[in-house]
């Protein structure tokens, strides 16, 4: 797809690692105990600043991202020349479609678009994510307005 | 940190509405600046990421270029 720029990096956390077995309440503390460490204490509005970027570390909030971040895919991201570059797991595009869909702000809605006119979606996939956490019939409401392939329909053309 | 989801079945799930407020505030105040500031903003970003837009330049060109076999002589 083509990049597109951001201010801010949101980062998906798992819960299950930051729970307290005491307590039961989540707490991204340890995580930022560790930055801290590190030197990396200036806190923004968008997120803790880690090397000139705004980082929002995000508890996975509800089964969407819970289903999302468990079927991640690993990419190589390139740093410097000749270092090794750095795995990192990301959402596959159905997950951050359906995040969208769930969402619903213009921008999401236009990420929507970008994401369908590129291609970059395997609509099966896309219209079992939104089956599984009932976001079908707003996916169907935008799909309306938005001149996008109706999931509901069978069979639909996928390009 | 994993990524997996070991416990199957319902979940109970932190609110992170005061994270996501904090971030549309942010958001909101980046929308507010003059189109100087955020030009200024985006020139920052460009200089962060030329590394590794370099390094991925020079592994694509890498990449591209034959493998040359090497046969050892006897």
């Amino acid at each position: 797809m083509e990049v597109t720029s951001t201010v801010d990096l949101d980062i998906l956390i798992s819960i299950d690692d930051l729970t307290n077995p005491s307590t039961g309440l989540a707490t991204i503390a340890p995580l930022l105990d560790y930055l801290r460490a590190r030197g990396y204490t200036e806190f923004r509005d968008e997120g803790i600043l880690i090397e000139g970027w705004p980082v929002q570390f995000l508890p996975v909030a509800d089964d969407l991202d819970a289903e999302g971040l468990d079927q991640a895919v690993t990419i190589e991201v390139d740093t410097e020349s000749g270092s090794e570059p750095i795995r990192i797991a990301v959402l596959c595009p159905e997950h951050l479609v359906a995040k969208a869909v769930k969402i619903g702000r213009p921008k999401d809605r236009e990420r929507i678009i970008r994401f369908l006119e590129e291609n970059a979606v395997d609509l099966e996939r896309l219209r079992d994510v939104l089956t599984r956490h009932k976001l079908l019939a707003e996916w169907s409401r935008m799909a309306a307005k938005l001149d996008l392939p109706d999931l509901d329909d069978e069979p639909f053309e996928q390009k | 940190m994993s990524h997996s989801n070991k416990n199957k079945g319902p979940r109970a799930y932190p609110n992170i509405g005061d994270i996501l407020a904090r971030k549309a505030r942010g958001r909101h105040e980046i929308a507010l600046m003059s189109f100087g500031q955020k030009i200024r903003m985006l020139d920052v970003m460009q200089a962060q990421v030329g590394p590794i837009r370099k390094a991925r330049e020079a592994r694509l060109v890498a990449s591209s270029r034959p493998v040359s076999t090497v046969t050892a002589s006897k």
